[in-house]
């Protein structure tokens, strides 16, 4: 949470916040008095008006809270010395109570009064107002002290709150000056960061793309044997060039549904397509997943595939999640079949309320940490980054001799009871 | 005066969010206001004491009294240095009851011999102490410390009433004193919650704006990415392609040549893949320090990749940092260095490979078809397993030792350390830096500063509790 307010809002932010601060300073001063003149009324009758004249400038300062309007604040100004002089003259009046004019009682009414200045919108506005306040609710004071019996003393709390609201007020008018040039460049920092990330996120598309299409068809090219290509060769390159030529691939992958390689490894598929879909008649929904496409797309390139589990749950997964699940297990089937040397899989698919697992597992060669990363670009991209943009997590088990499982756990919708 | 414009509900700044917390850079322009705040509360409690010592009963707790309010304002000052950012939730704590304990000394000090209690200096003192808080602390945190303490003020007014020289309902002088906390703090939380939630508004309409700006940018930045993989892919493998393609038929040197384009748009991709958003920005920077005529040499030390855990605050206050860093005058172009290393797990990839039962001894041989297409080198591998090998004898020793992991293995700790070397007085270089380094101090801990002129070397620390897998 680095982004600072910028220069041009500074001001009128910390303006609104010391108005708060100074509504509230108030506020509370007053219903201080008002507890304390009502205590006081029960045995001095005569102190109820300074009851009324208090919560009425409580009122005021409400309504000037809500609306801040210059009319209510100049209201609240005149009520207010109106007022303090009213309490003044009552409070002191009281006989044999109050030694000397400085009390903290008779200040609450003055020190509220003198935060009416923090609700200016500029430095110079509210020094202007507080200072306005401070000059009236004393000479208002002052004039009640020589209407009463106690002797004069100067009130200081009303004095040093006027002094800290003022140097406070100034303090947030001055020094914000000082670091002007930094805030636009860590704006600059947080845009730059959103772009790379977005950039990052087509990059790791355009890369597990490439690696599907471009390098996928080398390899296999490279795999085939010489002489004529192969019908199957044949389309997955034209696939390939079409796919590649086609300058939008990347803005137009989400409306594409066929976007992986097409069957490379044809020639070389010897063995039986063998799915295990005997048991029950297939569902439309795992017809029309991108899982089964990948599987029958591998199961051309040669690879015995058993599918166990909830296949209908595929249905669960939207359009892009389904899309790239797909791609994902293909990659790992693909990966059975150039590395594990062993030519039957199993993909195992369960479900739970949030979540869709699919497991691929073959018994093949396996491979150790240190070996896979001849083969990371696969795992990595195509695999892994493809299924955390999804918001779902990867887990590999492996150990040379003993085959390799890959779990994939994607987000899904919810599960209907 | 300024109208309310009526704003729409957004959503709320969390609870534990502060002005300096959310702002570093605005919470910075506060900091003026502790010392000041400081000296009032010393100067007001010396010369109350001073002129009041008729009432004093016992000397030693009066100067105790004064002494503790003494530290709890310079606690209060050295807690909002700038350099000791973020203003802790403990310090604020230790200041108000040292502030609390100057009330109680204080109070035993006058006891029944208290004239008046308005003229007490502490419950002022401690009004102000909680004053001071608002930039730097939640609103709610200020509204607990700041009752806490009235209630305490309170209840010592009530049981120094029956001593006090004017006569009236005890209640009363309970509220006077309590009012002296109450107005101060309420002040400061109000203050505290409207910044908050006004930078909190702004934060969230920035955000939204960007990630609009980004989205714009969408299309531009596809094509630029199509492009730059199309033209990495090199000039030759859709030729290729489209010429095996057009033949019909594949040549052994077809073969041969499919199997060295596979290896090198693997090397390639692979090498990008391996490129993290921390060697972008240095690769930028480097650009922009070359078109100014200079010979950059700009060094990133991440063989871990941990740059790549970091969230978008952390990545927005580094590159900030380094970018300043690059664009100082006396900056030394060919001494940049930026390490990351740490405890704990690097952030996942597929380098780790979930080993259930695995051992590295029992190496099966290579399927020969694929061996070509193994495009990192032994050393490479080596290099990187030791790696691997080194960060986990470390956590080994960290957790072992107990020194940083706090609590479970789970916890990762990255270590950042940017060096560079910048000839400038150290007060030009400390003002031009201080912004920086205090959003640093907002999204890191233990953010350290050393500098043995003209080198500068910053490190801190990011605490990591899950991983994260985007570049």
């Amino acid at each position: 949470m680095s982004l600072g307010l910028p220069g041009h809002l500074v001001q009128l932010t910390l303006a609104r916040a010391l108005a708060r601060a100074a509504h509230w300073f108030a506020l509370t001063c007053l219903m201080a008095g008002a507890v304390s003149v009502s205590i006081l009324s029960l045995s001095s009758p005569e102190l109820w008006i300074t009851v009324v004249v208090v919560v009425a400038m409580g009122a005021l300062l409400v309504l000037f809270t809500r609306h801040r309007r210059i009319g209510f604040a100049v209201a609240y100004l005149l009520v207010g010395t109106l007022s303090v002089y009213i309490f003044t003259v009552t409070v002191l009046g009281v006989p044999d109570v109050f030694p000397a004019s400085n009390m903290f009682l008779v200040a609450l009414p003055k020190m509220a009064l003198v935060m009416v200045g923090g609700a200016g919108s500029t430095a110079l506005a509210g020094v202007l107002w507080s200072t306005a306040a401070f000059l009236l609710a004393e000479s208002a004071a002052f004039l009640a002290i020589l209407g009463t019996e106690v002797p004069y003393r100067p009130d200081l709390f009303t004095l040093s709150t006027y002094v800290v609201l003022v140097g406070v007020i100034v303090l947030a008018g001055i020094d914000r000056r000082a670091s002007n040039a930094a805030q636009p460049a860590i704006h600059r920092a947080v845009q730059d960061g959103a772009n790379r990330q977005l950039r990052d996120a087509l990059d790791t598309r355009a890369i597990a793309l490439l690696n599907d299409t471009t390098v996928a068809q080398l390899v296999a090219l490279s795999l085939a044997e010489p002489g004529a290509l192969s019908p199957g060769l044949q389309t997955s390159l034209r696939d390939t060039l079409s796919t590649l030529h086609d300058t939008n691939w990347l803005t137009d992958i989400d409306a594409r549904s066929n976007t992986g390689p097409q069957p490379t490894l044809a020639e070389k598929a010897q063995t039986e397509t063998a799915q295990a879909q005997t048991e029950q008649p297939p569902s439309q929904a795992w017809l029309s997943s991108a899982v089964h496409t990948a599987i029958e797309r591998c199961s051309e390139r040669g690879l015995k595939i058993e599918v166990t589990g909830d296949r209908d749950a595929l249905a669960r997964l939207d359009a892009g999640s389904d899309r790239d699940v797909g791609l994902a297990v293909q990659q790992c089937l693909v990966n059975v079949i150039l590395h594990s040397g062993i030519a039957s899989a199993e993909v195992a698919i369960e479900q739970d309320l949030t979540t869709i697992s699919l497991l691929i597992t073959d018994a093949g060669r396996g491979f150790t940490e240190s070996e896979s990363a001849s083969d990371r670009l696969g795992l990595r991209q195509s695999v892994r980054r493809r299924i955390e943009q999804l918001g779902g997590s990867v887990l590999i088990w492996s150990r040379p001799g003993a085959g390799t499982s890959v779990r994939l756990t994607v987000p899904a919708a919810q599960k209907n009871a | 005066m300024t109208r309310a414009t009526p704003t729409p509900r957004r959503p709320r700044a969390p609870a534990s969010a502060s002005q300096q917390r959310l702002d570093p850079i605005g919470g910075l322009a506060a900091w003026p206001l502790a010392p000041v705040v400081a000296v009032i509360v010393v100067t007001y409690a010396v010369v109350a004491t001073i002129s009041r010592t008729h009432e004093i009963q016992t000397r030693e707790f009066a100067a105790a009294a004064v002494a503790v309010l003494i530290i709890a304002a310079a606690v209060l000052v050295w807690s909002a240095r700038p350099d000791l950012a973020p203003f802790t939730r403990a310090r604020a704590v230790v200041i108000v009851a040292l502030g609390l304990a100057a009330h109680l000394l204080a109070a035993a000090s006058t006891w029944q011999f208290n004239g008046m209690i308005q003229d007490d200096f502490a419950p002022i003192g401690l009004g102000l102490l909680l004053l001071a808080l608002a930039p730097f602390r939640p609103f709610k945190e200020i509204l607990v410390l700041g009752s806490a303490s009235a209630l305490a003020v309170g209840i010592t007014a009530l049981v120094q009433s029956p001593y006090l020289s004017i006569q009236t309902p005890p209640a009363l002088f309970a509220i006077i004193a309590m009012t002296q906390v109450l107005a101060p703090t309420l002040g400061a939380a109000a203050y505290s919650r409207q910044v908050v939630n006004s930078i909190h508004r702004w934060q969230t309409d920035a955000r939204r704006a960007i990630r609009a700006r980004t989205e714009e940018d969408r299309g531009l930045l596809a094509s630029e990415v199509v492009e730059q993989r199309l033209r990495n892919l090199g000039a030759d493998v859709l030729p290729f392609l489209a010429d095996v393609l057009e033949r019909q038929s594949l040549t052994a040197a077809d073969i041969k040549r499919a199997r060295s384009l596979a290896f090198q748009v693997r090397r390639v991709l692979v090498a990008e893949v391996d490129h993290t958003w921390l060697d972008d920005l240095i690769d930028r920077e480097r650009i922009n320090l070359t078109a100014r005529g200079l010979t950059p040499l700009c060094v990133v030390a991440d063989p871990e990749r941990r740059a790549t855990g970091f969230d978008s605050d952390q990545r927005a206050a580094v590159g900030a940092m380094i970018v300043a860093l690059c664009r100082l005058t006396g900056f030394d172009p060919t001494s940049l260095v930026v390490q990351i290393d740490g405890s704990g797990a690097a952030p996942a990839d597929t380098d780790q490979i979930t080993q259930a039962f695995g051992h590295r001894s029992a190496r099966p041989t290579p399927a020969t078809d694929t061996t070509t297409l193994a495009i990192v080198t032994a050393e490479e591998q080596q290099a990187a397993a030791q790696a691997r090998a080194q960060a986990r004898a470390q956590a080994q020793v960290y957790a072992a030792t107990g020194s940083r992991t706090h609590t479970s293995s789970s916890k990762t700790i990255d270590t950042i350390t940017i060096q560079a070397g910048i000839s400038l007085p150290p007060f030009q270089r400390r003002r031009a830096l201080r912004p920086y380094l205090s959003v640093l101090r907002a999204v890191f801990t233990r953010v350290r500063v050393a500098s043995r002129h003209p080198l500068l070397t910053l490190e801190f620390e990011a605490e990591r509790f899950q991983t994260k897998g985007t570049r």
